[in-house]
């Protein structure tokens, strides 16, 4: 039996082998199918190798079915051998991708002469091998032309696949490829085992086991091989992700092999480089982008080019792809920049234009500060030369400005506020008030008075809000103004307002008094005269000479008003002329003596040597008695001192003196001071004022201080009064001094004053100068007559001498002017056309001929310069 | 006949001063103007004439410059009670004009009375 004839053992353990070896194959033809790991390729080759065997082992069964027929048998034994040698082909396919060697023509050759061989082989049977037929079936004897076939088809490519995994193994000494060292390792070792042992076991008489030998180091190898490799296997997922990426991405990836040609292209790059996928896979990169080298590295590296009239700008990066560590081929990475490019392009123009923006602005920014700078420069200058204090302070006090005057007079205040600052006590009050008003948006104005070293300063202090852009007070202003001066002109200013105004009312009255006294006299005199008659033509003791008696004395008391008003008018008697002064004081005070109350003590100071004012001595004398009556009047109840004294007074330049307004000159001072009731304050202002009086009715008419007031300004003088109540009151009187020197002449009355108006007619001057030559006769010579009055006032003179001929006026008017102005000169005129009838009868006039002789003239000045003698 | 004419115009001192002299057994006429002065002395002279200053119309220095120039033989007295200005100045400025005396109003009647009187005496 046929079925005999075929060991159980070995065919079970073919059909183990055959059963086993489908199960590998549908596993692996699964995952083949299933994933798409780049795995593939190695899965490919080793798949092949597990379907051979399968094949293999089972036509081996089919060789052993005993009812088959022996030609039968024979094809299938060479079917296998067939397979055989298949699968050293596919073996060495194996061992070189396990190796990641390139496939090359040399391969590619061997493969296609190892499936020639095949082919050969079942076609031609014993072109091979000589079939024998063995215990087991046919075998396969080798023959003379088997070797080379055998060498050619299953040991080459073997042996060449080991070397190429003995190759492959040092560069996969690293770490990371620790597995697949292992792996190379263990697959020839294996694959060496399982030959030696097919060919080792049916000579050691195991011939049946042979097969069980080198298929289970196949089941070995296939364990470990999916042991190991399988963990390197990325999962399905992420090379799923992976491939959409490089579907989707916007980036260009090419991948090409290490000599460029492109393997697979994504649709971002074929945009990129404007061409289509397929026709480009297969071509150099080089073919589009005509810098691109193969040889070189990338890294961001800018490419621009034309596409489709476009520019195009990117960035390439090659990057080498690895399988085991070995390279294979370069990924190109080409992100387009055209945008980036364009949009660094714009931002760069935006950023030179930022740039000239800036630099404008900064430009302006330095004007404007610099226009700032300046203005404050001018707001500085202008604050520090104000004649006034300015400061500011911030809404919680704080000083913040200060002008230079500010500083000067009160110290740096910056930083301090009105507690902390060093002020005077006023000046903090002050400024607090003024804040106050000023913090709610009022505006303030006041004046106040501080005292300092005993003086009185006067201020004004303004204050006004400073408001900012939303209204809100941000600052007080403050200006500090120093008034003392302004103040002091302002009390002179109403002084003399009021004395203008007293003189104005007095001048007033004087010439309404004036009128009065004239038709007063007249009336009185009618009155006077008239009871004196009566009282003359009534017997003596006839009752009613009482009556007329007693209206005499009160027409007299008129007469006196009437006198006094006169006075007062200045149209009274009054004549100017040397008044000792001291000798009027004496003279007035010894009379007051006797009349004056008991315990009144009169005191007297006046200087040694007499001193001289220009007036009038009875006058005077009226002046000094109506003062020193007033004092003692006021002395009349409790008694007390009255003080009179006179004493020179020089002030060299205007002065003021007891708030009288001196000019500058020499003075003579006299003083009156009581220690009496003293005059009331309110009465101060009045008392010179006319009808002014606070004696009773029957004690004075109130003229008394009016007339010395108005006597005194005839004079050129001055009146001022101080009085305290109750502790008295004291009169001052300033007259203009006459100088030492006119008073010289006064006092030598025997030495004679001549006024000679300087004549053209000189043999005539040296006639009149002649005339006195030796005699005592002082000259003054004058050039103009418009001196005579000023010369009279200061210089009283004799006798004056004239040439008719050389005077613009007639003579006669001439005199009668000067009569009214007071002078009380004699003259001499020489005159030709003089009728002497016309003018001799002035006793103080003489005209003579210009042809006189020089006796007469003599005898004729001489009469009028020493007429008693 | 009259020995003295008196010039005044206040009606009251004509009358006094007249009465005063006839007191004094003086007979005097009186003038209210110098224009009534001219016209009595073209009738009859007087021996002593007793002027006011201050007049209207012809005021008293008129009446002398008259005087002296018609009448040099008449004395004259100025009397004055003083005016808008000086009332001594014009009794100055009279006696510069050579008159006999000056009286300053009001008067002192006894003085004038004797003055007169003695001017009338020394006139015989």
């Amino acid at each position: 039996m046929i079925w005999k004839a075929m060991d159980s053992t070995f065919f079970w353990l073919t059909l183990g082998a055959f059963l086993l070896c489908l199960v590998f194959t549908l596993s692996l033809g699964i995952s083949f199918s299933s994933s798409r790991t780049f795995r593939n390729a190695l899965d490919r080759s080793f798949l092949l190798i597990i379907a051979l065997v399968t094949l293999w082992n089972f036509i081996s069964i089919l060789e052993q079915i005993p009812f088959l027929g022996m030609d039968l048998k024979l094809l299938f034994f060479r079917w296998s051998s067939s397979i055989w040698i298949f699968l050293g082909v596919a073996t060495y396919d194996f061992l070189r991708k396990l190796a990641s060697a390139p496939r090359t023509w040399r391969t590619d050759a061997m493969l296609v002469i190892a499936s020639l061989s095949s082919v050969w082989t079942v076609f031609f049977p014993h072109a091979i091998s000589r079939v024998s037929e063995g215990p087991f079936g046919f075998f396969a004897i080798p023959g003379a032309e088997l070797f080379p076939i055998m060498l050619a088809n299953n040991l080459a490519p073997v042996t060449w696949g080991l070397v190429l995994i003995f190759r492959r193994i040092p560069l996969a000494s690293t770490e990371e490829l620790r597995p697949l060292h292992m792996t190379l390792w263990v697959t020839p070792i294996v694959l060496v085992l399982s030959q030696l042992l097919s060919g080792a076991l049916p000579l050691l008489g195991y011939p049946e086991w042979s097969k069980l030998g080198s298929m289970g180091l196949t089941i070995l190898v296939a364990i470990y091989y999916f042991a190991t490799l399988s963990r390197e296997d990325t999962s399905i997922s992420v090379s799923q992700a992976a491939k959409s990426l490089f579907q989707e991405m916007t980036d260009g990836i090419i991948l090409t092999d290490l000599e460029g040609v492109i393997d697979q292209i994504n649709p971002a790059g074929a945009r990129l480089l404007g061409r289509s996928q397929e026709t480009m896979v297969g071509k150099t990169l080089s073919a589009f982008i005509p810098q691109f080298r193969e040889d070189q590295w990338y890294q961001d590296y800018p490419f621009h080019f034309q596409q489709a009239g476009r520019n195009v700008s990117c960035n390439l990066t090659s990057v080498l792809q690895k399988n085991k560590g070995i390279p294979y081929g370069r990924m190109l990475i080409l992100r387009d920049t055209s945008d980036l490019v364009e949009l660094r392009r714009r931002s760069q123009n935006i950023q030179e234009s930022l740039d000239q923006q800036s630099a404008e602005r900064i430009l302006a920014l330095k004007e404007a500060h610099e226009r700032i700078r300046a203005r404050e420069q001018q707001l500085q200058s202008l604050l520090d030369n104000l004649p006034f204090q300015v400061h500011l302070k911030d809404s919680r006090g704080q000083y913040i400005m200060q002008n230079r005057l500010d500083r000067e007079r009160r110290g740096n205040l910056l930083g301090f506020n009105l507690d902390s600052a060093d002020l005077p006590l006023e000046f903090k009050e002050e400024a607090q008030k003024g804040d106050a008003v000023a913090l709610k948006g009022g505006e303030y104005d006041e004046d106040f008075a501080i005292e300092e070293n005993g003086q009185q300063e006067h201020f004004r202090s303004i204050k006004r809000p400073i408001r900012g852009s939303s209204g809100e007070i941000e600052a007080i202003l403050g200006i500090l103004m120093d008034v003392t001066a302004m103040h002091r002109l302002e009390q002179e200013r109403m002084e003399f307002k009021e004395r203008l105004l007293r003189s104005h009312k007095m001048e007033a009255i004087g010439t309404l008094a004036g009128g009065i006294a004239h038709d007063f006299n007249n009336i009185l005199g009618a009155l006077t005269g008239y009871c004196e008659l009566a009282a003359e033509t009534l017997p003596a003791e006839a009752p009613a000479q009482k009556y007329l008696k007693e209206s005499l004395i009160a027409a007299e008391r008129g007469r006196q008003l009437v006198q006094q008003i006169l006075t007062f008018s200045r149209q009274g008697e009054k004549t100017s002329k040397p008044v000792a002064v001291a000798f009027t004081i004496r003279e007035t005070l010894s009379l007051l003596r006797v009349n004056s109350p008991k315990r009144v003590q009169i005191q007297t100071m006046v200087p040694p040597h007499e001193v001289y004012i220009l007036g009038d001595p009875v006058e005077l004398h009226r002046i000094i008695m109506n003062l020193c009556t007033n004092a003692l009047h006021a002395m009349r109840d409790n008694g007390g001192k009255l003080s009179v004294s006179c004493e020179e007074h020089s002030t060299p330049i205007p002065t003021t003196q007891w708030g009288l307004q001196l000019p500058a000159g020499q003075w003579i001072c006299i003083e009156i001071s009581d220690t009496g009731i003293g005059i009331p304050e309110e009465n101060l202002p009045r008392i010179f004022d006319p009808f002014f009086t606070t004696k009773k009715t029957t004690e004075g008419s109130g003229l008394g201080l009016s007339v010395v007031h108005g006597l005194l300004q005839d004079w050129g003088g001055y009146i001022a009064v101080r009085s305290r109540k109750d502790e008295g009151s004291t009169f001052r009187i300033y007259l203009p001094a006459l100088q030492r020197r006119q008073r010289a002449t006064d006092q030598q009355e025997s030495f004679a004053t001549a006024v000679l108006l300087q004549l053209r007619d000189a043999s005539l001057q040296q006639k009149i100068q002649d005339a006195f030559s030796g005699r005592s006769v002082r000259w003054m010579s004058l050039r103009s007559l418009e001196d005579i009055p000023r010369l009279w006032r200061v210089n009283p003179w004799h006798l004056a001498v004239f040439n008719q001929a050389e005077l613009d006026l007639p003579f006669e008017l001439l005199f009668q002017q000067w009569r009214s102005q007071g002078i009380q000169s004699s003259f001499v005129v020489f005159s030709e056309k003089a009728d002497p009838q016309d003018l001799n009868f002035l006793e103080q006039v003489s005209l003579l001929p210009p042809n006189t002789s020089q006796e007469e003239i003599q005898t004729t000045l001489r009469k009028f310069l020493w007429p008693t003698s | 006949m009259a020995n003295v004419l008196i010039i005044d115009d206040d009606h009251q001192m004509r009358s006094l001063l007249r009465e005063a002299f006839l007191l004094a057994g003086i007979e005097a006429e009186t003038a209210a103007d110098g224009r009534e002065a001219q016209s009595l002395l073209s009738t009859q002279s007087f021996r002593v004439v007793v002027t006011d200053i201050v007049m209207p119309d012809m005021d008293g220095f008129e009446i002398i410059f008259m005087l002296r120039q018609k009448y040099p033989q008449t004395a004259i007295v100025a009397i004055s009670g003083g005016g808008r200005i000086n009332a001594t100045d014009y009794l100055d400025s009279a006696r510069g004009f050579g008159v006999a005396a000056t009286f300053q109003k009001p008067l002192n009647r006894k003085a004038l009375i004797a003055k007169v009187q003695e001017l009338l005496d020394a006139e015989t």
